[in-house]
């Protein structure tokens, strides 16, 4: 079990894409487990590249420290102990079972099929209320239900690190809840270091605790989330004039108003 | 530490082993999940069994029935050693085994190539005929025919030549592809279009060559262009054989990697699968299984596309059972078209490869039009 709280320490990372400078020297600081942070920014601005750098899966010059772990000096099947990574394409409509699939992104490694397993699977399903689909053939589920069981691939494999690429972005108003409730009960409750790249900002504001705010490949702004999200920052990142207001209950609540001429 | 709210909350003192999730029900007894997931399994190894049952009733058929009418009891008399006659003894030893395996095997092989080539290429279109490998392995055996041309590999000789030209130019033909299905996200279209351009391109160079062909030349050049069993010999099927029983395991044992990969490609390199080099061991085993199939019995349109959708359906797509399913189905077809090539005109054998592409053809549109609807 890890003793002391694991940190993250990603960059500073320069990446390319063909010429275009996509990744400029991003430093995501020191992420401690048991948090969760959220990736920020508008289109393009290189949120997924700086997910995808960071699992690996794009080339970039610069330093992946998980604890003592070199993540960026590993070889791929090492990597994946450490590391879960959820693409944005939703998992394809293939005629596998759900089940299946949750047991193959645990054994591509190479580990076999067990009872424990099974076990861990059957109980991420339930986790995510999805037991049901368990059976059913992924070219039957929705849009969204498959987008569970990809967020339940990710899970099973129990990760130091979870890397989650718009998770939300096919769930109903209730499962995008439901989805980061349990996000936030089993970063805690396993010390896990969870990095999101979100959309809904109100969410990230309620629901991570730090935020990397990138804009054209360049951190604009980095610390805790109500220090990221701010009418100024979104001004910067999204050229939107924004307010950050509460609701009656108390929490805060993102309202755009227009377009800005900042950007 | 009670994990009191939530179905999942972890033990965190359970030890280092990683899997950190623990079910809040007693963890020894076993599930009616789990027993569902059983039966599923054995489901499908049922289905296997029924495979390999049909794909020998296939078998026996294909022995029993031909111009020499001979009953099946006549031939396992003959196959186990009950001589009745010189001319009986040819006609199974020389002609109905050789032709019968061939088919299975044959058919085997395209419907391992089908397989793995739909899932690397992430393509349900591909296939050793359609996008061309075939059309690509003619070629280099006509080459071998008709100008003479071969590898500077003098220790290779007689008939062999065919089978490494063919090879040849099979796996170049499927590293083109694996270019263009890399090339920037190319999408399924551009992949199955190229592969089409591969199939005109290498069937108009094989025309090329019959044109400029002799008679004779243009006997042998034909049977590449229509497929057919009639030329298989023991040495062809024992190299096949070789070639097939190392190639099987050697799937069997990415089984779990190319399975990940049919979740996509980012989701398996994430998982710890090294996609190129699955990618291009599995090209090469395709292209040796096209060329070997091609070289020995000439291209045989459909089956390697065919199969793998029908093992799909029957069995799903987890590849240790949709790789063995798509080889029975291979075998399966093959065989049947076998037995319909000698049975549909009485007292002629028609080129197998004829069969395979009238049966192949309402399959393949059908294939085309749920792919058009599934993305509309």
């Amino acid at each position: 079990m890890i003793s002391e709280t694991t940190f993250l320490c990603a960059g500073p990372l320069t990446g390319h894409r063909g010429r275009r400078l996509v990744l400029d020297a991003v430093e995501t600081g020191p992420l401690p487990g048991g948090t969760i942070t959220a990736l920020l920014g508008a289109n393009g601005s290189g949120k997924s590249t700086l997910l995808r750098a960071i699992a690996g899966l794009f080339p970039v010059q610069g330093p992946v420290w998980l604890g003592p772990h070199d993540l960026g000096a590993m070889r791929a099947p090492e990597r994946a102990k450490y590391c879960a990574y959820m693409p944005q394409t939703l998992p394809p409509p293939i005629h596998i079972q759900a089940m299946e699939t949750i047991l193959i992104s645990m054994q591509a490694g190479g580990t076999r099929a067990n009872d424990h397993a099974f076990k861990t699977a059957e109980s991420v399903l339930a986790c995510l209320g999805i037991s049901d689909l368990a059976l059913r053939f992924l070219d039957e589920l929705s849009g969204g239900q498959r987008q569970l069981v990809g967020l339940a691939q990710a899970l099973a494999r129990s990760p130091a690190l979870l890397l989650l690429d718009e998770p939300l972005s096919a769930l109903d108003l209730r499962h995008q809840f439901e989805v980061m409730r349990m996000l936030r009960r089993e970063t805690e409750a396993r010390n896990m270091i969870t990095v999101i790249v979100l959309h809904d900002l109100t969410m990230a504001l309620r629901r991570t605790d730090a935020a990397v705010m990138l804009s054209t490949g360049r951190v604009i702004a980095r610390g805790a989330v109500e220090d990221v999200i701010t009418p100024a920052g979104l001004s910067q990142a999204f050229g939107v004039q924004a307010r950050i207001e509460r609701s009656t209950q108390g929490d805060p609540v993102v309202l755009v108003d227009g377009v800005s001429d900042v950007l | 530490m009670a994990p009191s709210e939530s179905c999942c909350v972890v033990a965190p003192a359970s030890g280092g082993d990683g899997l950190l999730f623990v079910t809040a029900t007693d963890s020894s007894d076993i599930t009616g999940l789990q027993q569902a997931y059983r039966a599923l399994m054995w489901r499908r190894i049922r289905i296997l069994a029924g495979l390999v049952a049909v794909l020998i009733v296939c078998f026996l058929t294909d022995l029993s029935l031909g111009p020499a009418h001979l009953s099946l009891t006549d031939v396992l008399r003959t196959l186990t050693g009950g001589d009745n006659g010189g001319a009986d003894t040819v006609v199974v030893w020389k002609l109905r085994l050789p032709f019968a395996v061939m088919a299975i095997l044959t058919g085997a092989a395209l419907g391992l190539a089908g397989a793995e080539m739909q899932t690397i290429l992430d393509n349900p279109l591909a296939s050793p005929f359609t996008l061309g490998l075939s059309a690509a392995s003619a070629f280099g055996a006509s080459l071998a025919i008709v100008p003479g041309w071969r590898l500077p590999l003098p220790w290779i000789g007689g008939e062999w030549i065919v089978a490494v030209n063919a090879f040849i130019f099979a796996i170049g033909a499927a590293l083109l592809l694996d270019l263009v299905a890399r090339w920037r996200g190319a999408a399924t279209g551009t992949v199955v279009l190229f592969g089409i351009a591969l199939v005109f391109t290498f069937q108009a160079l094989v025309s090329l060559l019959e044109f400029l062909a002799s008679e004779d030349a243009l006997q042998e050049l034909v049977f590449w262009t229509m497929g057919s069993v009639t030329r298989a010999t023991w040495p062809k099927i024992a190299v096949l054989n070789t070639a097939f029983s190392i190639i099987f395991p050697w799937s069997l044992r990415s089984a779990w990697a190319l399975t990940a990969l049919r979740m996509g490609e980012d989701r398996a390199a994430s998982l710890g699968v090294d996609v190129p080099r699955i990618r291009l061991a599995s090209l090469l085993r395709v292209s040796i299984l096209a060329a070997l199939a091609v070289a020995f019995s000439g291209t045989i349109a459909f089956v390697g596309l065919v199969a793998p959708h029908i093992a799909r359906r029957l069995l799903g797509e987890d590849h240790r059972v949709y790789l063995p399913g798509s080889i029975l189905v291979g075998g399966i077809i093959m065989s049947a078209a076998a037995i319909a090539a000698k049975n549909l005109i009485s007292g002629e054998v028609l080129p197998v490869g004829i069969v395979t592409a009238l049966v192949g053809i309402p399959f393949f549109l059908v294939i085309v039009l749920r792919q058009n609807r599934a993305t509309s």
